[in-house]
Protein backbone atom coordinates (compact mmCIF):
# COMPACT_ATOMS: atom_id res chain seq x y z
CA UNK A 1 0.00 0.00 0.00
CA UNK A 2 2.83 2.29 -0.22
CA UNK A 3 2.33 3.21 -3.89
CA UNK A 4 0.65 6.86 -4.37
CA UNK A 5 -1.49 7.52 -7.38
CA UNK A 6 0.43 9.27 -10.00
CA UNK A 7 -0.85 12.91 -11.08
CA UNK A 8 -1.05 11.86 -14.32
CA UNK A 9 -3.22 8.36 -14.29
CA UNK A 10 -6.57 8.07 -14.52
CA UNK A 11 -8.73 7.50 -11.43
CA UNK A 12 -9.44 3.52 -12.16
CA UNK A 13 -5.63 2.63 -12.82
CA UNK A 14 -4.92 2.89 -9.51
CA UNK A 15 -7.80 1.06 -7.87
CA UNK A 16 -6.89 -1.78 -10.16
CA UNK A 17 -3.57 -2.09 -9.07
CA UNK A 18 -4.83 -1.47 -5.17
CA UNK A 19 -7.08 -4.65 -6.26
CA UNK A 20 -4.15 -6.83 -7.32
CA UNK A 21 -2.02 -5.60 -4.24
CA UNK A 22 -4.88 -6.59 -1.63
CA UNK A 23 -5.05 -9.97 -4.18
CA UNK A 24 -1.63 -10.68 -3.57
CA UNK A 25 -1.79 -9.73 0.06
CA UNK A 26 -4.57 -12.34 0.53
CA UNK A 27 -3.09 -14.58 -1.39
CA UNK A 28 0.58 -14.65 0.22
CA UNK A 29 -1.01 -15.13 3.63
CA UNK A 30 -3.52 -18.30 2.67
CA UNK A 31 -0.68 -19.48 1.44
CA UNK A 32 1.58 -19.65 4.10
CA UNK A 33 -1.39 -20.58 6.29
CA UNK A 34 -1.85 -23.48 3.46
CA UNK A 35 1.19 -24.46 3.89
CA UNK A 36 0.89 -25.36 7.74
CA UNK A 37 -2.56 -27.05 7.36
CA UNK A 38 -1.36 -28.66 4.41
CA UNK A 39 1.26 -29.95 5.48
CA UNK A 40 -0.19 -31.21 8.81
CA UNK A 41 -3.16 -32.67 6.44
CA UNK A 42 -0.56 -34.78 4.61
CA UNK A 43 0.94 -35.93 7.89
CA UNK A 44 -2.00 -37.30 8.85
CA UNK A 45 -2.69 -39.72 5.77
CA UNK A 46 1.10 -40.60 5.95
CA UNK A 47 1.58 -41.47 9.53
CA UNK A 48 -1.98 -43.83 8.61
CA UNK A 49 -0.10 -45.17 5.59
CA UNK A 50 3.34 -45.71 6.74
CA UNK A 51 1.91 -48.01 9.56
CA UNK A 52 -0.15 -50.29 7.46
CA UNK A 53 2.97 -50.39 5.18
CA UNK A 54 5.00 -51.24 7.89
CA UNK A 55 3.00 -53.72 9.39
CA UNK A 56 2.06 -55.38 5.86
CA UNK A 57 5.83 -55.57 5.13
CA UNK A 58 7.08 -56.25 9.02
CA UNK A 59 4.26 -59.41 8.36
CA UNK A 60 5.54 -60.52 5.55
CA UNK A 61 9.32 -60.69 6.85
CA UNK A 62 7.88 -62.31 10.60
CA UNK A 63 6.90 -65.09 8.57
CA UNK A 64 9.85 -65.54 6.35
CA UNK A 65 12.09 -65.28 9.41
CA UNK A 66 10.24 -68.29 11.16
CA UNK A 67 10.39 -70.03 7.96
CA UNK A 68 14.24 -69.44 7.52
CA UNK A 69 14.93 -70.37 11.14
CA UNK A 70 12.88 -73.74 10.30
CA UNK A 71 14.88 -74.36 7.30
CA UNK A 72 18.53 -73.74 8.98
CA UNK A 73 17.23 -76.58 11.79
CA UNK A 74 16.11 -78.67 8.82
CA UNK A 75 16.69 -78.38 4.94
CA UNK A 76 14.26 -80.44 3.91
CA UNK A 77 11.19 -79.12 6.02
CA UNK A 78 10.08 -77.45 2.83
CA UNK A 79 10.49 -78.49 -0.65
CA UNK A 80 13.11 -77.20 -3.01
CA UNK A 81 10.37 -75.29 -4.80
CA UNK A 82 9.31 -73.49 -1.69
CA UNK A 83 12.45 -72.97 -0.68
CA UNK A 84 13.17 -70.92 -3.87
CA UNK A 85 10.25 -69.11 -3.37
CA UNK A 86 10.81 -68.28 0.14
CA UNK A 87 14.58 -66.84 -0.83
CA UNK A 88 13.19 -64.64 -3.42
CA UNK A 89 10.54 -63.32 -1.56
CA UNK A 90 13.33 -62.32 0.78
CA UNK A 91 15.13 -60.91 -2.05
CA UNK A 92 11.92 -59.00 -2.52
CA UNK A 93 11.25 -57.89 0.77
CA UNK A 94 14.78 -56.51 1.38
CA UNK A 95 14.65 -54.50 -1.52
CA UNK A 96 11.90 -52.41 -0.25
CA UNK A 97 12.00 -48.96 0.12
CA UNK A 98 10.78 -48.24 3.19
CA UNK A 99 11.71 -44.97 3.99
CA UNK A 100 10.93 -43.67 0.69
CA UNK A 101 7.41 -43.42 -0.11
CA UNK A 102 7.76 -41.30 -3.05
CA UNK A 103 9.32 -44.48 -5.01
CA UNK A 104 7.52 -44.73 -7.83
CA UNK A 105 8.36 -48.82 -8.06
CA UNK A 106 6.60 -49.73 -4.14
CA UNK A 107 3.19 -50.71 -5.80
CA UNK A 108 4.58 -53.35 -7.88
CA UNK A 109 6.85 -53.89 -5.47
CA UNK A 110 4.17 -54.73 -3.27
CA UNK A 111 2.19 -56.52 -5.47
CA UNK A 112 4.76 -58.90 -6.22
CA UNK A 113 5.48 -59.47 -2.65
CA UNK A 114 1.90 -60.30 -2.02
CA UNK A 115 1.84 -62.89 -4.80
CA UNK A 116 5.38 -64.40 -3.58
CA UNK A 117 3.58 -64.97 -0.28
CA UNK A 118 0.27 -66.05 -1.55
CA UNK A 119 2.20 -68.60 -3.45
CA UNK A 120 4.22 -69.78 -0.73
CA UNK A 121 1.21 -70.34 2.06
CA UNK A 122 -0.92 -71.86 -0.73
CA UNK A 123 2.64 -74.48 -1.05
CA UNK A 124 2.68 -74.90 2.69
CA UNK A 125 -1.38 -75.39 2.69
CA UNK A 126 -0.72 -72.48 5.83
CA UNK A 127 -3.91 -70.76 6.43
CA UNK A 128 -2.02 -67.54 6.73
CA UNK A 129 -3.07 -64.55 5.57
CA UNK A 130 -2.37 -60.67 6.52
CA UNK A 131 -5.65 -60.00 6.85
CA UNK A 132 -4.92 -56.53 7.71
CA UNK A 133 -4.64 -55.35 4.97
CA UNK A 134 -6.13 -52.05 4.57
CA UNK A 135 -8.58 -51.74 1.23
CA UNK A 136 -8.24 -48.31 1.27
CA UNK A 137 -4.89 -47.92 0.93
CA UNK A 138 -3.95 -47.68 -2.66
CA UNK A 139 -6.57 -45.47 -2.82
CA UNK A 140 -4.65 -42.96 -0.47
CA UNK A 141 -1.40 -43.72 -2.45
CA UNK A 142 -3.99 -42.45 -5.68
CA UNK A 143 -5.34 -39.20 -3.89
CA UNK A 144 -1.69 -38.18 -3.84
CA UNK B 1 -8.24 18.61 -9.27
CA UNK B 2 -6.73 19.39 -6.01
CA UNK B 3 -9.35 19.19 -3.92
CA UNK B 4 -10.05 15.14 -5.62
CA UNK B 5 -7.01 14.11 -5.33
CA UNK B 6 -6.33 15.44 -1.84
CA UNK B 7 -9.57 13.37 -1.23
CA UNK B 8 -8.30 10.57 -2.74
CA UNK B 9 -5.55 10.69 -0.51
CA UNK B 10 -7.63 10.56 2.55
CA UNK B 11 -9.37 7.84 0.95
CA UNK B 12 -6.47 5.45 0.48
CA UNK B 13 -5.04 6.53 4.31
CA UNK B 14 -8.42 5.17 6.24
CA UNK B 15 -8.63 2.36 3.36
CA UNK B 16 -4.84 1.73 4.77
CA UNK B 17 -6.15 1.94 8.60
CA UNK B 18 -9.81 -0.08 7.84
CA UNK B 19 -7.54 -2.39 6.25
CA UNK B 20 -5.76 -3.80 9.39
CA UNK B 21 -8.85 -4.39 11.73
CA UNK B 22 -10.51 -6.27 8.31
CA UNK B 23 -7.26 -8.78 8.25
CA UNK B 24 -6.98 -9.76 12.06
CA UNK B 25 -10.50 -11.08 11.39
CA UNK B 26 -9.52 -12.71 8.32
CA UNK B 27 -6.12 -14.50 9.44
CA UNK B 28 -6.22 -13.93 13.29
CA UNK B 29 -2.57 -12.57 14.00
CA UNK B 30 -1.89 -8.89 15.03
CA UNK B 31 -3.91 -7.71 17.92
CA UNK B 32 -3.23 -3.84 17.32
CA UNK B 33 -6.75 -3.66 15.02
CA UNK B 34 -8.61 -1.61 18.14
CA UNK B 35 -6.44 1.32 18.51
CA UNK B 36 -6.36 2.28 14.35
CA UNK B 37 -10.20 1.87 14.74
CA UNK B 38 -10.51 4.93 16.99
CA UNK B 39 -8.25 6.71 15.21
CA UNK B 40 -10.64 6.64 12.17
CA UNK B 41 -12.90 9.38 12.40
CA UNK B 42 -10.62 11.69 13.27
CA UNK B 43 -8.21 11.65 10.21
CA UNK B 44 -10.85 11.48 8.00
CA UNK B 45 -12.06 14.94 9.93
CA UNK B 46 -8.28 16.54 9.50
CA UNK B 47 -8.27 15.40 5.83
CA UNK B 48 -11.27 16.06 4.79
CA UNK B 49 -12.70 18.03 1.72
CA UNK B 50 -16.05 19.57 1.53
CA UNK B 51 -18.52 16.81 1.22
CA UNK B 52 -17.16 14.41 4.03
CA UNK B 53 -20.40 12.15 3.41
CA UNK B 54 -19.89 11.35 0.15
CA UNK B 55 -16.74 10.60 0.54
CA UNK B 56 -17.22 7.96 3.67
CA UNK B 57 -19.79 5.99 1.00
CA UNK B 58 -17.05 5.50 -1.16
CA UNK B 59 -14.45 4.77 1.05
CA UNK B 60 -16.37 1.79 2.49
CA UNK B 61 -17.01 0.95 -1.02
CA UNK B 62 -13.39 0.97 -1.10
CA UNK B 63 -12.71 -0.86 1.98
CA UNK B 64 -15.37 -3.78 1.34
CA UNK B 65 -13.89 -4.22 -2.57
CA UNK B 66 -9.93 -4.47 -1.04
CA UNK B 67 -11.75 -6.85 1.56
CA UNK B 68 -13.20 -8.90 -1.19
CA UNK B 69 -10.03 -9.19 -2.95
CA UNK B 70 -8.21 -10.11 0.13
CA UNK B 71 -10.41 -12.81 0.91
CA UNK B 72 -10.44 -14.14 -3.04
CA UNK B 73 -6.51 -14.00 -2.63
CA UNK B 74 -6.57 -15.79 0.82
CA UNK B 75 -8.49 -18.54 -0.54
CA UNK B 76 -6.60 -19.06 -3.88
CA UNK B 77 -3.50 -18.96 -1.81
CA UNK B 78 -4.30 -21.56 1.06
CA UNK B 79 -5.47 -24.07 -1.79
CA UNK B 80 -2.12 -23.55 -3.21
CA UNK B 81 -0.15 -23.97 -0.18
CA UNK B 82 -2.00 -27.00 1.01
CA UNK B 83 -1.36 -28.55 -1.63
CA UNK B 84 2.39 -27.60 -2.21
CA UNK B 85 2.93 -28.65 1.53
CA UNK B 86 0.59 -32.18 1.10
CA UNK B 87 3.10 -34.10 0.01
CA UNK B 88 6.04 -33.20 2.29
CA UNK B 89 3.65 -33.91 4.90
CA UNK B 90 2.96 -37.21 4.29
CA UNK B 91 6.01 -37.79 3.85
CA UNK B 92 7.22 -36.92 6.82
CA UNK B 93 4.20 -38.77 9.03
CA UNK B 94 5.06 -41.85 6.93
CA UNK B 95 8.80 -42.13 8.26
CA UNK B 96 7.31 -41.72 11.47
CA UNK B 97 4.96 -44.42 11.47
CA UNK B 98 6.76 -46.75 9.14
CA UNK B 99 8.92 -48.39 11.23
CA UNK B 100 6.42 -48.55 14.61
CA UNK B 101 4.19 -50.57 12.23
CA UNK B 102 7.27 -52.88 10.78
CA UNK B 103 7.96 -54.03 14.10
CA UNK B 104 4.23 -54.44 15.04
CA UNK B 105 3.78 -56.44 11.37
CA UNK B 106 6.93 -58.68 12.44
CA UNK B 107 5.61 -59.29 15.81
CA UNK B 108 2.29 -60.48 14.01
CA UNK B 109 3.98 -62.14 11.08
CA UNK B 110 6.37 -64.22 13.77
CA UNK B 111 3.85 -65.20 15.75
CA UNK B 112 1.15 -66.46 13.07
CA UNK B 113 3.88 -68.34 11.45
CA UNK B 114 5.18 -70.16 14.46
CA UNK B 115 1.78 -70.91 15.44
CA UNK B 116 0.60 -72.63 12.14
CA UNK B 117 3.74 -74.25 11.48
CA UNK B 118 3.63 -78.16 12.18
CA UNK B 119 4.28 -79.77 15.54
CA UNK B 120 7.65 -81.36 14.23
CA UNK B 121 8.90 -78.01 13.30
CA UNK B 122 6.91 -76.41 16.08
CA UNK B 123 8.91 -78.43 18.88
CA UNK B 124 12.30 -77.95 16.82
CA UNK B 125 11.79 -74.29 17.55
CA UNK B 126 10.42 -73.31 20.77
CA UNK B 127 12.09 -76.10 23.59
CA UNK B 128 9.52 -76.85 25.48
CA UNK B 129 5.97 -76.65 26.50
CA UNK B 130 5.92 -73.31 28.39
CA UNK B 131 7.27 -72.17 25.59
CA UNK B 132 5.11 -73.05 23.24
CA UNK B 133 2.05 -72.16 25.52
CA UNK B 134 3.71 -68.99 25.86
CA UNK B 135 3.52 -68.33 21.96
CA UNK B 136 -0.04 -69.85 21.68
CA UNK B 137 -1.45 -67.08 24.26
CA UNK B 138 0.82 -64.58 22.16
CA UNK B 139 -0.92 -65.45 19.40
CA UNK B 140 -3.71 -65.55 20.45
CA UNK B 141 -3.17 -61.63 22.04
CA UNK B 142 -2.00 -60.16 19.03
CA UNK B 143 -5.02 -61.91 16.87
CA UNK B 144 -7.26 -60.08 19.11
CA UNK B 145 -5.81 -56.52 17.94
CA UNK B 146 -6.81 -56.08 14.18
CA UNK B 147 -4.84 -53.92 12.10
CA UNK B 148 -7.29 -50.98 12.40
CA UNK B 149 -7.03 -51.56 16.45
CA UNK B 150 -3.19 -51.39 16.16
CA UNK B 151 -3.37 -48.41 13.91
CA UNK B 152 -5.90 -47.06 16.83
CA UNK B 153 -3.02 -47.35 19.30
CA UNK B 154 -0.71 -46.16 17.62
CA UNK B 155 -2.45 -43.04 17.21
CA UNK B 156 -3.06 -42.70 20.80
CA UNK B 157 0.16 -43.37 21.30
CA UNK B 158 1.57 -40.54 19.26
CA UNK B 159 -1.26 -38.43 21.13
CA UNK B 160 0.46 -39.38 24.38
CA UNK B 161 3.17 -38.33 23.33
CA UNK B 162 1.90 -34.52 22.68
CA UNK B 163 2.10 -35.13 18.69
CA UNK B 164 -0.84 -32.63 17.48
CA UNK B 165 -3.16 -34.97 15.65
CA UNK B 166 -6.55 -34.89 14.30
CA UNK B 167 -9.63 -36.86 15.68
CA UNK B 168 -8.60 -40.49 14.64
CA UNK B 169 -11.14 -42.02 11.60
CA UNK B 170 -11.66 -45.11 13.17
CA UNK B 171 -13.85 -45.68 15.93
CA UNK B 172 -15.86 -48.04 17.75
CA UNK B 173 -16.91 -48.90 20.69
CA UNK B 174 -14.22 -52.14 20.24
CA UNK B 175 -11.50 -49.99 20.07
CA UNK B 176 -12.33 -47.34 22.64
CA UNK B 177 -11.73 -50.88 24.98
CA UNK B 178 -8.17 -51.66 23.46
CA UNK B 179 -5.32 -50.92 25.88
CA UNK B 180 -2.69 -48.86 23.67
CA UNK B 181 0.21 -49.81 26.06
CA UNK B 182 0.29 -53.73 24.17
CA UNK B 183 1.46 -52.16 21.31
CA UNK B 184 4.61 -51.83 23.29
CA UNK B 185 4.19 -54.75 26.05
CA UNK B 186 3.67 -57.52 23.45
CA UNK B 187 6.58 -56.88 21.36
CA UNK B 188 8.45 -57.39 24.92
CA UNK B 189 6.98 -60.37 25.67
CA UNK B 190 7.39 -62.10 22.49
CA UNK B 191 11.09 -60.86 23.08
CA UNK B 192 11.28 -62.45 26.04
CA UNK B 193 10.16 -65.05 24.75
CA UNK B 194 12.58 -65.50 22.06
CA UNK B 195 15.52 -65.57 24.09
CA UNK B 196 14.67 -69.27 25.65
CA UNK B 197 14.10 -70.20 21.69
CA UNK B 198 17.81 -69.70 20.12
CA UNK B 199 17.06 -71.79 17.38
CA UNK B 200 14.38 -68.61 15.98
CA UNK B 201 15.90 -65.66 14.55
CA UNK B 202 14.34 -62.70 13.73
CA UNK B 203 15.23 -59.39 12.27
CA UNK B 204 17.11 -57.12 14.48
CA UNK B 205 14.36 -54.10 13.98
CA UNK B 206 12.56 -56.65 16.42
CA UNK B 207 15.02 -56.04 19.16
Amino acid sequence: MDQQPKDDVDFLEPSILLDETHYQEGYKNGYDDGLVSGKEEGRQVGLKMGFQVGEELGFYQGCLDVWMSVIRLEEGAFSARVRKNMEQLAVLLSKYPLSDPENEQVQDMMEKIRLKFRVITASLGAKMEYEGRPTSSKQDVEDL
Amino acid sequence: MASSEEGLAASLGELRVEAAPLRDSEVASHGNGADIVDDDDDIWDDAGPDSPGRGSILDREWAYRQNQFRKMGYRDGITEGQKDAAQEGFNIGFRESVHVGYKWGLLRGITSALASLPDNSKEKLLPNDQCRGRLQDLHNSIQEISSDNALQMFHKSTLDNNHPLEEPHIKSEEVEAVDSSRLETLPKDLLLLLHECPNIKVQEEMA
